[in-house]
């Protein structure tokens, strides 16, 4: 069985619906319609974005739904990213988080959290300039501010 | 509710800083522009904190102490996770830093750990005075550990103002008594209504202390307990019955009881008392006296145990550990040592266990070694961690070479079909120290005939490429065979069981992208000895002729279409001394690159740094003295690229960098961030490490004596010259 997604700029993208139904939304979405031929529309998705989300969703079909697990530290480690994940993760930065706003917007759990841990590799060494630098994020700090904040975590510093 | 208002107010200057830019850019924009673009993706994705907090959740406490200092809003959502999570505190310095802020952050504060891991019976000391400054500003505080840290007062009582704790632990000295009112029966434990897990570490050797009596006092005269976990550790002069005690008022509860070096296990009504915990799914026993008959009856009445852990002086003869393996179907984790055959012990586990996920196992040893791995393949099929540490592998205690090569196929093939494999330690030891036998091949002319005979088509450690979850990697102490093709001199040239070892060890961990069948992948960098600032990149692709020749294919990238731009051969320094004088004016040392992190490991992607760090120390030491000679084939440009169409003019002979000062820093920056390393970073972590001996005379000419021997083309013929 398949259903025909509609990305925003209007173009047919027909998927195996056990695919689409990687995304929570279009999973209740189908659902609640019950049997319908009717195209489903996705007017957040740019057809570049849905593209790259399919070819996720086609890759991942058969993984097992995640658990969360539960560990005394809710913290996640980012450098578990798997390989073919890894590879398909190899965009432009705006394709970057143009995928997680897709993830975020379709409710694919893992897609989200592989689009975030490379965001958090990304981040991983670098300082706060240049952090700004890579995501061209104004400082808006003012001197007092930043002093203030370096100080109360200081004992974080070069753990 | 304070900092949600914060995070709104963030939010709402941001997009006014937004809208007063656009409406400038309008402006500023020509007549003829009519649309304002949107936002783009990476904008409106730091303006939704939720997703901004999911890429914090993947930080640790450096990178977010990093983050909070990159604007307003990043702070005000990164703090808080900061503080909130997993806390460790080492050094008194940083402890004084994190307590002078503890009156303004302390209430995010969830996880504390002092816990300083000292060896010996005296801990490192920690004011009391300063952990209860610490601890009045942490109402939220879940979990601490103190264990190991000696303190004026006992760590109990600083506690207290901390009601939410669920997890405690702490080290019970001998000179810290617990003051417990005058009738001796304040209820210390009442303070915790939360608490589920309590780990005590004691230090006392048999003799009994009013310390130690006065926690077993305050455990014994607890009201109510809800506890889930009970560690309790070198605690050698208590008596049984609070530990009865412990476990009866907790049988509803307990889920993980783990006892290690304690005497009073074996008392009667042990038994009785854990019958009633029958939610017990952790169960550990290290350096206790415990019958196997106990165990057997442990394993048969919690058939919900899911961790078993028998370490250290336990002893159980094999058919007791079958029963045991029998009677737990749904055993996770399994560590396991000194039974009375740990293989067949462990092979019992393997084939009756198919959740098994964990198995570590101590000393596997006798000539039935091989057997964990011979027979029907394992029933467990989802292993994430194996480890054995020592196999006494002894190849000539096999029957026939057949039968020792089929135990090391057996090996690789059941290793290779654990997929979910993430760490995977095998520890071989040779059997006599000092004896220079090689594993597996086992070739020691001493030992009898048929140990020369090698291990045919063994490709080991290659096969677990079908591993590809693995994140950490251990093989120490195996070697491979010598290649096929290579007629191995039975006087010299043999390899030394360290360099096959590196060869194989290091391979899963790499990347071959430009080449299949390649041992090693480093990346370094060469100069033209002609021409010192005209450098490169270069990545060099090794496969090992024998012990004494490496060759390698150099690319200009470690990508798929990268460009074959030079070859070079590697030879050891004997083979290098023996080489003609004039010979020797074309190599170059490795002893400088190797030492100051110029020359790294090629990892493979996803392969944590760590693990590369660690991995590649040995090989480098390797590498440290031997001599290359490197034919650079592409010329390289002014920006250090081989930029051309095809590869021009003759052959160049390309140095090594033999001191600091010569590599261009902004070719090394680009070299870093390309393989997201830190040059000096290894530098610093090979220091004592990685030695190699002095550069024999005749190498790096260019450097030692200021000839720089170079190819040169001259109309009709080439020259080779030392041209200034």
């Amino acid at each position: 069985m398949t259903v025909i997604l509609v990305s925003s700029d209007n173009q047919d993208f027909k998927v195996d619906k056990e695919v689409a139904e990687r995304s929570i939304l279009i999973k209740n979405m189908l659902e609640d319609v019950g049997e319908s031929d009717s195209p489903i529309p996705l007017p957040n998705v740019t057809s570049a974005v849905l593209t790259k989300v399919i070819e996720y969703c086609e890759h991942h079909r058969n993984d097992p739904v995640q658990v969360p697990e539960e560990t005394d530290d809710p913290r996640k480690r980012s450098n578990d990213i798997e390989e073919w994940d890894m590879k398909f993760m190899q965009v432009d930065q705006e394709m970057l988080f143009e995928i997680i706003l897709a993830a975020n917007y379709l409710d694919i759990k893992p897609l989200l959290d592989v689009g975030c841990k490379t965001v958090a590799n990304i981040i991983k060494g670098k300082t706060p300039e240049e952090i700004r630098k890579a995501f061209n994020i104004v400082n808006d700090f003012t001197p007092e501010e930043e002093a203030q904040i370096k100080k109360e975590n200081e004992w974080a510093e070069d753990r | 509710m304070f900092h949600r208002q914060r995070i709104a107010s963030l939010l709402k200057r941001q997009e006014q800083q937004r809208r007063a830019q656009h409406s400038l850019s309008l402006v500023s924009m020509s007549a003829n522009t009519t649309t304002v673009s949107p936002l783009s993706a990476s904008e409106t994705f730091l303006t939704i904190p939720e997703l901004v907090l999911t890429v914090f959740n993947f930080l640790y406490t450096k990178d977010l102490a990093q983050a909070c200092l990159v604007c307003s809003l990043w702070s005000a959502l990164a703090q808080p996770i900061l503080w909130r999570h997993g806390i460790r505190l080492e050094s008194h310095s940083q402890i004084q830093a994190f307590a002078a802020s503890i009156a303004i952050c302390g209430a995010w504060v969830q996880s504390l750990d002092f816990n300083a891991k000292s060896d010996g019976e005296e801990g490192i000391p920690l004011s009391y005075i300063d952990l209860s400054n610490i601890l009045r500003h942490t109402p939220q505080l879940r979990r601490i550990d103190v264990r190991d840290r000696t303190m004026d007062e006992h760590p109990l009582m600083a506690l207290a103002p901390c009601s939410q704790l669920e997890s405690i632990a702490f080290t019970q000295y001998q000179d810290r008594v617990l003051d417990l009112g005058a009738d001796g029966n304040r209820d210390i434990f009442s303070a915790w209504p939360q608490l589920k897990h309590l780990s005590i570490l004691g230090t006392d050797w048999e003799r009994p202390s009013a310390a130690a009596a006065s926690l077993e006092r305050a455990l014994v005269v607890t009201k109510s307990f809800h506890l889930e976990t009970i560690n309790l550790a070198f605690l050698l002069s208590w008596s049984p019955l609070t530990v009865h005690h412990l476990v009866r008022t907790n049988a509803d509860h307990l889920r993980h009881l783990n006892l290690a070096t304690c005497h009073f296990i074996p008392q009667e009504f042990f038994e009785e008392i854990l019958a009633g915990a029958t939610q017990l799914e952790s169960f550990g026993l290290r350096e206790c006296f415990y019958t196997s008959e106990r165990l057997l009856w442990i394993a048969q009445t919690h058939p919900r145990l899911k961790r078993l852990s028998l370490t250290d002086g336990v002893g159980f003869p094999t058919d007791v550990v079958n029963q045991v393996a029998r009677a737990c179907p749904l055993l996770e984790s399994l560590e396991l040592d000194s039974c009375d055959d740990t293989v067949i012990a462990a092979r019992q586990f393997l084939a009756h266990c198919p959740h098994l996920r964990t198995l570590i196992l101590f000393l596997l040893e006798g000539p039935n070694v091989m057997d964990l791995f011979l027979g029907e393949p394992w029933v467990c099929k989802g292993l994430n961690e194996f480890r054995v540490e020592r196999i006494e592998y002894r190849p000539y205690a096999f029957m026939s070479t057949e039968a020792r090569d089929g135990a090391i196929k057996a090996m690789w093939r059941q290793l290779a079909a654990q997929t979910h494999m993430q760490s995977l330690l095998l520890q071989f030891t040779l059997p006599e120290s000092g004896a220079k036998v090689l594993y597996p091949d086992g070739n020691n002319a001493n030992k009898s005939q048929h140990i020369k005979d090698r291990i045919q088509h063994d490709d080991g450690l290659y096969q677990l490429g079908t591993l590809k979850r693995l994140k950490s990697l251990g093989v120490i102490g195996y070697s491979m065979p010598v290649p096929p093709t290579h007629k191995a001199d039975e006087t010299k040239g043999q390899i030394s069981s360290g360099t096959a070892m590196l060869s194989t060890a290091a391979k899963p961990l790499q990347s071959f992208k430009p080449l299949a069948n390649i041992c090693e992948a480093f990346c370094g960098l060469h100069l033209y000895p002609n021409d010192k600032k005209r450098q490169v990149i270069s990545y060099h692709y090794c496969s090992m002729l024998d012990a004494d020749r490496r060759q390698c294919l150099v690319y200009d990238s470690n990508s798929k279409d990268a460009k074959l731009i030079a070859v070079e051969y590697i030879i050891s320094q004997k083979l290098f001394e023996s080489l003609d004088e004039n010979e020797k004016k074309f190599w170059h040392s490795h002893k400088y690159e190797c030492e100051s992190g110029l020359l790294v490991q090629i990892a493979k992607a996803g392969v944590p740094e760590m693990v590369v760090g660690t991995a590649e120390i040995p090989s480098l030491q390797h590498l440290c003295n031997t001599y290359g000679k490197t034919h650079q084939l592409w010329p390289v440009d002014d920006e250090g690229n081989c930029s051309s169409k095809v590869p021009y003019g003759p052959p160049q002979i390309l140095a090594s960098f033999t001191a600091d000062g010569q590599v261009l820093p902004e070719l090394l920056e680009k070299r870093d961030k390309a393989m997201g390393i830190s040059t000096e970073t290894k530098r610093k972590e090979r220091e004592g490490r990685v030695q190699g001996n002095a550069p024999v005379e005749g190498a790096d000419q260019w450097f030692t004596k200021g000839l720089a021997w170079q190819i040169y083309d001259q109309g009709e013929r080439g020259v080779v010259e030392a041209r200034q």
